[in-house]
C-alpha cells in the first residue's frame, strides 16, 4: 500500500483519488492510504485548518499537492470536529485486502457524514436530535420533512411560510435540504441561519418521492400513515429519504413510520415567541433557558421527548390531564418515582442503539449495552 | 426473548472492537468453545514443556515467551548457553541471553495461530448473525424507548414539581385564566439565597377583563409577569405542574409575545420595523383562545407615535371579535386612560414605594394605573453622573409643565370621540336612501335591463354626492 505515493510517474493512486473526488466534489475526501487517512490539494488545506494538522507537500511527478492526514485509528476524534465545522466528509475506504492484491487497492466511498446524517456518538450530542430537514417550495404551500437517522423518527407536514417557520425553529435540524433552484426563495423567507444544503432539482418530483418512499416503505400507497393527501409534504420526505442512501446510509429499517406533525393538536407560538420566551435557546449566551431549569429527565431518550413537549404543548384537556394525574399520582408514591428513576437511570439509550442494529453498525459492548438497557425496562413495563 | 438471546451469545464484558476477541459467551458455540479451549489451554501446555526441557536438559532459567516477530521461542541466559540441545535453532542473539525455537513450538504456534484466527471468523459471523436476528425486533424496541421517554419525561416533573414547589394547574375548556401567586420559573431560580420571588395574581377573562394594562417603571417587573404567565399556560399544557399557588386554565391555542425594540440589527432590518413586523402577523391572526403578550410595544420610536400606536393595537384587540386575552406592559401612562372608554380593559401597576429620592421596587401586581415612569430614579441607581441626572430632572419638570399628561389624555379622548363621530357619518342620509331603496326592489319581477337602470341611477346619486 505504502507502495503507491512513491512512484515518480502521474501515481495510479492519484489517478484513483481523482476518479473518485469528481463524484463528491463538495465534499471532503478522506482517503484511505494503508494506516492513514489523508486528504489532497484544496481538502488537505481545510482539513488543516480545522483540525489544526499539518500541511505537508507530496511531490507527484513534479507537481506540487498538497497533503494532510491523521491515522486511521483517530478517526473517531477528527471526524465529529470536521463535521461540526460545517464540512461535508466522505469516507473513503479500501475494500479489498491489501495482502489479496498485487495492483492497487479498490477504493470506494463507505459513508458521506454531514452534519444532518450523522450516527456516531462523538458528533451527536445525547438530549438533542439530529434532524436532516428538507423543504419543498410547492404552488400554493410548502412542504417540509425531517428525519433523525439516529433514533429512526420520521416526520412530515406542510403550510404556509410562517408555520414552516415554525417548525423550522422547533425541531432545528442541523442541515437543510432545498432544491437549487429554490435556494434564492428560501434564503428569503429563512434567512441565513440554517446549514442548507442545495441539490438537484430533479428529486424534488411527486412521482420520484412516491416511489422513493413507498419502494422503502414496501407498501402500495402512503394512505397507511395518513399522509397521503400532503403532496407537497410528501415530495420533501422522499427528498430526504433520497438524501439518505445518496450519503451511503441504505440500511434504514428502523426508519419505519412516517408521521405527520398533526400541528392543529398543539399550540401555536411563532418563532418571536418561542425567542421572546426564551424557551430554549437565548439571545444571551450565558442565559438560563426554560428548559435548563423544568429538564430533569435522566435518560437521553427522555431529554429529547422533553423537548419535543416544549416545542408543541397539546390542546387537548384529556391527554394533557392524563400527564397531570400520572404526576400527581407519582408524588404521592414516592417509592414508585425512586424505583422509576433508578432504573431509568441505568438504561442506555435504547433508540440509537436499536437504530445501529438497523444500519448493522452496533458494535458487541453496545449489544450488551442494549440488553442491559432493556432488562432495566423490563420492571418498568409492569407498572400500572 | 431478545434479552436472553443476547445474554446468551455474548460475553458481558465484550469488547468495542470485534477485533479484540472474547466476543461471544462461552457455552453458545461448541465449536468456538473448542478452539478457545485450544488456543486458552496454550499454557499449561507450555507450562508443561517447559518443565520437561528444562529437566531434560539441566538449565535451571528457560523461559517461554514470544513476541510478533518470531512468534513463540525459549530464552536461554548466557551462563547455561552450552547446555542448548543441537536441535534447538538459534533466532536470535541479546547482551545476556540466547532465543531458539524448536520444532515442536513451531508446530504447537501453529495450531495456535490456527485456532485464534478461526475463533474470529467464528466471532465475527455469529455476532453478524445475532446483529441481523436483532432486527427483526426494531419496532417493538422503538416503541419500548417511546414509552420510556415518557415515563422519563413525566418523573422528571414529578421531580421538578417536588424540587420547585410547584401545583397541578386545572385546565378546562373556558376561556378563563385564572392564576393566583404564579412565579417565573426561571427567574426564580436565579435570585441570590434568601431572596423570595414575589408571587403575582393574574386573571384574564373574554367577558371583563379582556386585557390588562401593567404600567410601572422600568425594572419594576412588568416583563417578568408578562413572561411567567405565558410560560405558566405553556408548562400547564406541556403536562407539567405550574409555578403558582392555584392556578386554573382554559385551554390556550395560540400564545403571541411581542417584545418592543428587540434588536435585530445583525439581521439588517430596523428595530421599528421589526417591531411593526411582528405585531401586525400577530393582530392578523387572532383567535378567541389565543393569548397576547405585548412588551412595550410602540417603544421604538418618538413618545407620541409610541403612544398612539400602542393605544390603536390597544382599542384593535378590544374591538376585535376574537377578544384575545391581553396583557400590554408599558411606561406610557396615558394608555392607562383608556380603561374609561373600553369597558374591558383594565389598569394594573407594578408598585413601586418613592422613598424621598429613592424608589423601591416592590414587585407587586395591584390593581389602578401609575404616575410616573421613574425612568431617571432607574438612571440615578445605574450610577449615571449626578450632573446629568440633575439636569433629566429639570428637563422632566419642564416637559411635563407643557405637554402636561393629563392635557394629552383630553386629547386622546377627543380623537377617541371623533372616531366615532366619523362612525356615524357614513351612515349618511344618502346611504340610508340608497339601502331602502335596494331593500324595497324586488328582484323577481326585474328585467335585466331595468337592473341596470337601476344600477345607472345608483351610480348617478353617488357620483353626485361625491362632487358635492
Amino acid at each position: 500500500m505504502a507502495d503507491k505515493g512513491k512512484t515518480k510517474k502521474v501515481t495510479p493512486l492519484m489517478k484513483q483519488y481523482n476518479t473518485i473526488k469528481v463524484k463528491y466534489p463538495d465534499a471532503l475526501l478522506l482517503f484511505r492510504v494503508g494506516d492513514f487517512y489523508e486528504t489532497f490539494g484544496e481538502d488537505a488545506v481545510k482539513t488543516s485548518k480545522i483540525l489544526g494538522i499539518i500541511l505537508t507537500h507530496r511531490n507527484n511527478g513534479g507537481d506540487q499537492t498538497e497533503l494532510a492526514g491523521f491515522p486511521h485509528h483517530s478517526l473517531n476524534t477528527y471526524l465529529p470536529k470536521l463535521v461540526k465545522a460545517g464540512q461535508r466528509v466522505a469516507i473513503c475506504d479500501q475494500l479489498e485486502d491489501p495482502k489479496q492484491t498485487k495492483t492497487i487497492v479498490k477504493r470506494g466511498v463507505t459513508e458521506l457524514v454531514t452534519p444532518g446524517v450523522a450516527m456516531n456518538d462523538d458528533i451527536l450530542s445525547a438530549k438533542t436530535n439530529n434532524f436532516l430537514c428538507a423543504v419543498h417550495f410547492g404552488r400554493k404551500r410548502l412542504g417540509i420533512s425531517f428525519v433523525d437517522i439516529s433514533t429512526g423518527e420520521f416526520l412530515t407536514s406542510e403550510g404556509n411560510e410562517e408555520q414552516i417557520d415554525k417548525l423550522l425553529q422547533n425541531f432545528s435540524p442541523n442541515e437543510v435540504l432545498v432544491s437549487k433552484t429554490q435556494k434564492k426563495e428560501f434564503l428569503r423567507v429563512f434567512g441565513q441561519n440554517y446549514h442548507t444544503f442545495f441539490t438537484e432539482d430533479w428529486i424534488f418530483q411527486d412521482d420520484y418521492a412516491l416511489e422513493t418512499l413507498t419502494g422503502h416503505f414496501k407498501t402500495k400507497s402512503l394512505k397507511g400513515f395518513g399522509v397521503d393527501h400532503l403532496s407537497y409534504g410528501i415530495v420533501a420526505s422522499g427528498v430526504v429519504l433520497h438524501y439518505l442512501s445518496d450519503t451511503q446510509h441504505r440500511q434504514l429499517q428502523h426508519i419505519n413510520t412516517l408521521q405527520r406533525i398533526a400541528e392543529e393538536e398543539y399550540i401555536w407560538m411563532d418563532r418571536f415567541t418561542i425567542r421572546n420566551l426564551e424557551l430554549y435557546h437565548s439571545a444571551n449566551q450565558n442565559a438560563v433557558t426554560l428548559l435548563d431549569v423544568i429538564d430533569k429527565t435522566i435518560s437521553p431518550m427522555g431529554g429529547r421527548m422533553l423537548k419535543r413537549w416544549l416545542a408543541l404543548p397539546l390542546k387537548n384537556i384529556e391527554k394533557i390531564k392524563r400527564r397531570h394525574e400520572v404526576i400527581s399520582h407519582l408524588s404521592q408514591n414516592k417509592q414508585v418515582l425512586q424505583k422509576l428513576q433508578h432504573n431509568i437511570k441505568m438504561m442506555g439509550d435504547l433508540e440509537r442503539l436499536i437504530s445501529k442494529v438497523a444500519t448493522g453498525k452496533i458494535n458487541p459492548k453496545e449489544v450488551v449495552q442494549l440488553k442491559n438497557s432493556l432488562e432495566a425496562s423490563f420492571p418498568l413495563s409492569r407498572l400500572p | 426473548m431478545l434479552r436472553t438471546k443476547i445474554k446468551e451469545m455474548l460475553c458481558e464484558e465484550a469488547p468495542v472492537n470485534i477485533l479484540k476477541g472474547k466476543t461471544i459467551a462461552d457455552g453458545y458455540s461448541k465449536e468456538l468453545d473448542e478452539l478457545r479451549k485450544l488456543a486458552f489451554s496454550g499454557k499449561d501446555y507450555l507450562d508443561k514443556m517447559l518443565e520437561r526441557e528444562m529437566q531434560r536438559t539441566g538449565i535451571s532459567s528457560l523461559k517461554i515467551a514470544s513476541n510478533n516477530v518470531f512468534g513463540y521461542y525459549i530464552e536461554v541466559r548466557n551462563t547455561h548457553r552450552d547446555k542448548v540441545p543441537e536441535e534447538w535453532i538459534r533466532k536470535q542473539t541479546l547482551v545476556n541471553a540466547e532465543r531458539y525455537i524448536t520444532e515442536e513450538l513451531k508446530e504447537y504456534e501453529s495450531k495456535i495461530l490456527g485456532a485464534e484466527e478461526r475463533i474470529l471468523i467464528l466471532e465475527q459471523q455469529l455476532f453478524s448473525q445475532l446483529v441481523v436476528w436483532m432486527q427483526e425486533y426494531i419496532a417493538p424496541v422503538q416503541n419500548n424507548a417511546n414509552q420510556i421517554a415518557q415515563l422519563d419525561c413525566l418523573c422528571g416533573f414529578t421531580q421538578l414539581a417536588e424540587d420547585n414547589n410547584y401545583i397541578s394547574p386545572d385546565l378546562d375548556d373556558s376561556t378563563e385564566i385564572s392564576i393566583i401567586g404564579g412565579r417565573h420559573p426561571v427567574i426564580e431560580k436565579q435570585l441570590p439565597l434568601g431572596e423570595a420571588y414575589i408571587a403575582n395574581d393574574v386573571t384574564l377573562n373574554r367577558d371583563e377583563q379582556q386585557i390588562i394594562m401593567i404600567t410601572g417603571p422600568n425594572m419594576s417587573g412588568k416583563s417578568a409577569i408578562l413572561r411567567q404567565t405565558a410560560l405558566i399556560v405553556l408548562l400547564a399544557q406541556m403536562g407539567s405542574f405550574v409555578p403558582a399557588s392555584s392556578a386554573k386554565i382554559g385551554y390556550v391555542d395560540k400564545i403571541f409575545t411581542r417584545v418592543g425594540a428587540s434588536d435585530n440589527i445583525s439581521m439588517g432590518e430596523s428595530t421599528f420595523m421589526v417591531e411593526m413586523n411582528e405585531t401586525a402577523s400577530i393582530l392578523n391572526n387572532l383567535s378567541d383562545r389565543s393569548l397576547v403578550l405585548l412588551d412595550e410595544i410602540g417603544r421604538g420610536t418618538s413618545t407620541y407615535d409610541g403612544i398612539s400606536i400602542a393605544w390603536a393595537i390597544s382599542e384593535y384587540l378590544h374591538e376585535h371579535p376574537a377578544k384575545a386575552k391581553t396583557l400590554f406592559a408599558t411606561h406610557y401612562h396615558e394608555l392607562n386612560e383608556m380603561t374609561s372608554t373600553f369597558e374591558r380593559i383594565k389598569n394594573f401597576n407594578v408598585s413601586v414605594k418613592e422613598l424621598k429620592d429613592n424608589v423601591l421596587f416592590l414587585r407587586k401586581l395591584t390593581p389602578g394605573g401609575s404616575e410616573h415612569s421613574f425612568g431617571i430614579h432607574v438612571a440615578k441607581m445605574a450610577g449615571m453622573p449626578q450632573q446629568v441626572i440633575h439636569k433629566a430632572n429639570k428637563i422632566l419638570k419642564k416637559l411635563e409643565k407643557s405637554h402636561s399628561s393629563e392635557e394629552l389624555s383630553d386629547k386622546l379622548q377627543l380623537v377617541q370621540n371623533e372616531m366615532q363621530l366619523s362612525f356615524f357619518n357614513l351612515d349618511d342620509p344618502l346611504l340610508e336612501q340608497l339601502k331602502e331603496d335596494i331593500i324595497h326592489l324586488d328582484i323577481n319581477t326585474l328585467t335585466p335591463v331595468e337592473a341596470l337602470m337601476k344600477l345607472n341611477e345608483i351610480k348617478r346619486l353617488l357620483s353626485k354626492k361625491k362632487n358635492a
